[in-house]
């Protein structure tokens, strides 16, 4: 902090790096998959996931359950801010309405949940899709600009609208809907948690080969420098509406399977602060590497109980929103590449890296 | 006629404090080229800092130019230690700084004075007067009287005092600023100190009307907003008018068009953003080139 | 006479590229040098590294003070003047506006003379007066130009850096330049380190000349003796020795 306070030149002098950030994972991916230690970890984070619900209480679990949901969220939002190099600060209305899309198709229309949440999926990405239209005609801060104002007004609308959604006390159903087939011998809890592992564990890859393919390279070349890439082909903006389509989809995906989870659903759960939550979530995690997801999911989904517990539950709520906005300056200041891009380039380090001579 | 004549006056009273703390956001984007998403919370901690220097027993005649210079130290403030790390990192690390100032001063607020609406009594009285056919509070005429100032003088700051050049100088072109010997880093820390004084004055007056509690401002940052898109990002007059306008637009929407009242007038300043975006990006007195990157 | 400005052993770059290998150049009162060399000889990084506006290392010292870690601002602030290559006005602001933003920016000790300063500018720039309600922006390349250089003027500066003058400009309106920066440096006290590409026009009005290649200083002469040899613009001027300039840009 205290170098990049040293004088007016910072603005000319900041302005060429950024690069050398984008250069690190590049050697990694010189190797085989099966030779990265990256694929390894998630291979080993995979297998204890599934061996977690036999061994934590129903309770644990459902906390757990909720951490995966908002990390699928935060990976949309991941997508958006760390590839595609735009900014959402309303996905925790996409959130909520794919969370209302499934929770009404259920409860109203009595829709099987897988369903449901397939409808809640394609409902949200056609959201994006609109609300990018006019924001993505032109690079700069309206995306930014026109989802805070979809965050401050997607509650009020939620509580207007009492006919479909309850109004303020929103949508309640007896239990979840998603219960574990007839002969498989699991708690609805051990089900949910099992099923949201493979979820997230779908929509990782998926994200992942997204950004490493073809159509990533084109995302890669937009965030570095639209310029650059508009001159080569890329349709800049087309790309960027894609991208937030696709964002929002994944959001609308963890909002639908935490309504059905919770198999609840109130205006209050998604307000701005939940949609700034999120951002702080992908920052703080980090925006550019998959498994900050989780961390920033763990880290929004634990605290405020970690916080309560110490605190006491009347200002836990806005002592966790204070650590979340301390720990987003905290991170934008000393860790730009999150809690997860931190540890991995300190793991990195340790190991001795990529050697560049290796046979790839 | 007259109601609508009065539904038009009563908008444009309104509107005043959304063009205050619009023209604080364009302010802000001028100079440091980001969206202040913490300017709303910004006037909204102002307005408890005047509630608690009037329960100090300070006269209002003191408070305003008080809290003026306070909100000014602390926008400065926020500028040089908050904002300015992260200069040149950017437009997505400055917005993001914003969202956590939004969400930090909010829960700020929260913790110091608590989530109740408190009523905060008028400092200009409850008496009402007559006009013709139109009818003012006290607290209409004085607030906006006072808003008016605020902008009044800020806009012949910057038109007419050599600070007032040195700041449109660092906006326009801060390269060339600097070779002229202006530091850039200063104007830019007193552009956000001016911007959060014209916000203060905004929450000062919106305080009595809306009654005090962290969310005061929550609203009249989406309307700012949406009338700083209106007026267009490079234009302070523009912001200007665009607040008033949005705060008729919101007002007549209220009353004329079914279903939109109470909160849903939010959908109003929403609209407008979207269709501002759609039509015309850079607004009604912004130019093209204004559209940052 | 010690100089005006000394530079000794400076390098500077952008990223990790260095562009200036250790530069040794002097300016002394009341003196227009001309620096010149072929596009990319790293004329206008010299310029920015002794504004302050490009990082540097080595030894600068200007009017007898070290500028090592002095902000571009206060170097300016110090006397130092630089009209950048291309733009340097502020094209939001009015004509009028630019110029009182010179005025501003000068040494307290010569503020009495502002307004004398302003007039004698309009009349060396009489479509500046004209122009004078309109939007910088509204202005022509070479009007642009000549404005950039008043408003520096007007800051005061004993030392002036000018990038590129005759840059986009018609050769007649690039000849106007050259005689005006003469008349400058009489009327205004100055001292010039001027960069040019043109290298015939800027040393007839220069004393001395540096001849830049690669990032380094390949000859420094009185101008005369410059001009007069051929084979040297040849080799590092891009000129063919029948005193033809190509047209590089």
């Amino acid at each position: 902090m205290a170098t990049s306070i040293s004088g007016p030149a910072t603005r000319t002098v900041a302005a060429t790096p950024g690069s050398p950030r984008a250069a690190a994972p590049a050697l990694d991916e010189l190797r085989p998959l099966w030779r990265r230690p990256v694929t390894w970890a998630w291979t080993a984070l995979f297998v204890v996931a599934l061996v977690v619900p036999f061994l934590i209480s129903d309770y644990d679990l459902f906390k757990a359950t909720r951490v995966l949901t908002v990390a699928i969220a935060v990976a949309g939002l991941n997508l958006l801010i760390g590839r595609a190099g735009q900014i959402s600060a309303g996905h925790g209305a996409l959130y909520g309405l794919g969370a209302y899309t499934a929770m009404i198709l259920v409860k109203e229309l009595g829709w099987g949940w897988p369903l449901a949440v397939l409808a809640a999926v394609i409902v949200s990405g056609a959201a994006g899709w609109l609300i990018g239209l006019p924001a993505l005609r032109v690079r700069g801060l309206n995306l930014g600009l026109l989802t805070i104002a979809i965050a401050a007004i997607f509650p009020l609308l939620l509580s207007r609208f009492e006919g479909i959604t309850g109004g303020t006390i929103g949508l309640q159903l007896a239990g979840s809907p998603i219960t574990p087939p007839g002969g498989l011998a699991l708690t609805p809890e051990q089900f949910q948690f099992l099923l949201l592992v493979v979820v997230l564990a779908v929509v990782l890859v998926l994200l992942r080969n997204l950004t490493t393919g073809p159509l990533g390279r084109a995302v890669e070349a937009l965030r570095v420098n639209p310029l650059m890439a508009r001159s080569e082909g890329v349709d800049v903006n087309r790309l960027t509406l894609t991208m937030f389509g696709i964002s929002s989809a994944v959001a609308g995906l963890g909002g639908a399977l935490g309504g059905l989870v919770l198999a609840s659903t109130v205006p209050d759960s998604y307000s701005m602060f939940f949609s700034l939550t999120l951002l702080s979530a992908c920052v703080v995690g980090g925006s550019r590497t998959w498994a900050g997801s989780l961390v920033g999911a763990a880290f929004i989904v634990y605290l405020p109980d970690v916080i309560s517990q110490h605190i006491g539950s009347t200002t836990g709520g806005q002592w966790s929103q204070l650590v979340y906005a301390v720990a987003l300056l905290l991170t934008l200041f000393f860790l730009p590449a999150g809690v997860a891009g931190g540890a991995g380039r300190l793991v990195t380090r340790l190991t001795g890296g990529p050697r560049r001579r290796s046979k790839a | 006629m007259s109601e609508l004549l009065q539904q038009t006056v009563s908008g444009l009273t309104t509107g005043l404090v959304y063009a205050a703390l619009a023209l604080a956001i364009a302010l802000v984007f001028q100079g440091t080229g980001t969206l202040n998403f913490a300017q709303g919370e910004f006037a909204t901690l102002a307005a408890f800092v005047s509630f608690a220097l009037s329960t100090a027993g300070l006269s209002w005649w003191l408070i305003v130019p008080v809290l003026v210079v306070l909100a000014f130290v602390f926008g400065a403030g926020v500028e040089r230690l908050l904002v300015r790390p992260v200069e040149g990192n950017g437009p997505l690390a400055l917005l993001t700084v914003t969202a956590a100032l939004l969400l930090g001063t909010n829960a700020v607020v929260a913790l110091i004075w608590g989530t109740d609406v408190r009523s905060m009594p008028s400092p200009f009285g409850d008496a009402v007067h007559h006009v013709g056919p139109l009818t003012f509070t006290a607290q209409a005429l004085g607030g906006g009287a006072l808003v008016l100032t605020a902008m009044v003088l800020c806009g012949a700051i910057f038109r007419f005092t050599p600070l007032g050049l040195r700041l449109r100088a660092v906006a326009d072109n801060p390269d060339s600023a600097r070779l002229l010997g202006i530091s850039t880093g200063l104007m830019l820390a007193v552009g956000w100190g001016i911007a959060a004084a014209v916000g203060a004055v905004a929450g000062l007056v919106a305080a009595p009307t809306l009654g005090l509690s962290p969310e005061l401002m929550t609203n009249a940052l989406l309307l700012a907003l949406a009338a700083v898109t209106l007026g267009g990002f490079s234009s302070r007059l523009g912001a200007v008018v665009g607040g008033l306008l949005i705060g008729v637009l919101s007002n007549l929407a209220s009353r004329y068009v079914p279903g939109i009242g109470g909160d849903l007038q939010l959908v109003v300043p929403f609209a407008v953003i979207f269709l501002v975006l759609l039509v015309r990006p850079q607004g009604l007195f912004g130019r093209p080139s204004a559209v940052r990157a | 006479m010690s100089g005006l400005l000394e530079v000794t052993g400076l390098t500077a770059g952008y990223g990790g590229v260095r562009v200036l290998h250790g530069i040794d150049i002097a300016v002394g009162e009341n003196e227009i040098v001309a620096v010149l060399g072929a596009n990319g000889a790293g004329k206008t990084t010299l310029l920015r590294a002794l504004s302050g506006t490009v990082r540097s290392s080595g030894e600068v010292a200007f009017a007898g003070r070290s500028l090592a870690g002095t902000s571009a601002a206060r170097i300016a602030r110090g006397g130092l003047g630089h009209v950048p290559q291309g733009r340097g006005t502020f094209t939001d602001l009015t004509v009028e506006e630019n110029v009182r933003l010179g005025v501003i920016s000068r040494p307290a000790s010569t503020r009495g003379q502002a307004d004398g300063d302003v007039e004698r500018i309009y009349e060396t720039f009489p479509v500046l007066r004209e122009m004078r309600r309109r939007p910088a922006g509204a202005l022509s390349g070479g009007q642009q130009q000549m404005l950039a250089l008043s408003r520096a003027l007007l800051a005061r500066p004993r030392l002036l850096l000018i990038d590129e003058p005759s840059l986009g400009l018609a050769p007649l309106t690039s000849a106007d330049m050259f005689s005006v920066l003469a008349r400058l440096r009489d009327e205004w006290s100055l001292s010039v380190l001027l960069a040019e590409q043109n290298a015939r026009a800027s040393l007839k009005v220069a004393d001395r000349g540096v001849v830049l290649a690669r990032g380094r200083v390949v000859a420094s002469a009185p101008a005369a003796e410059l001009a007069a040899d051929e084979g040297l613009r040849a080799a590092y001027l891009g000129e063919s020795p029948d005193g033809l300039t190509e047209v590089s840009s």
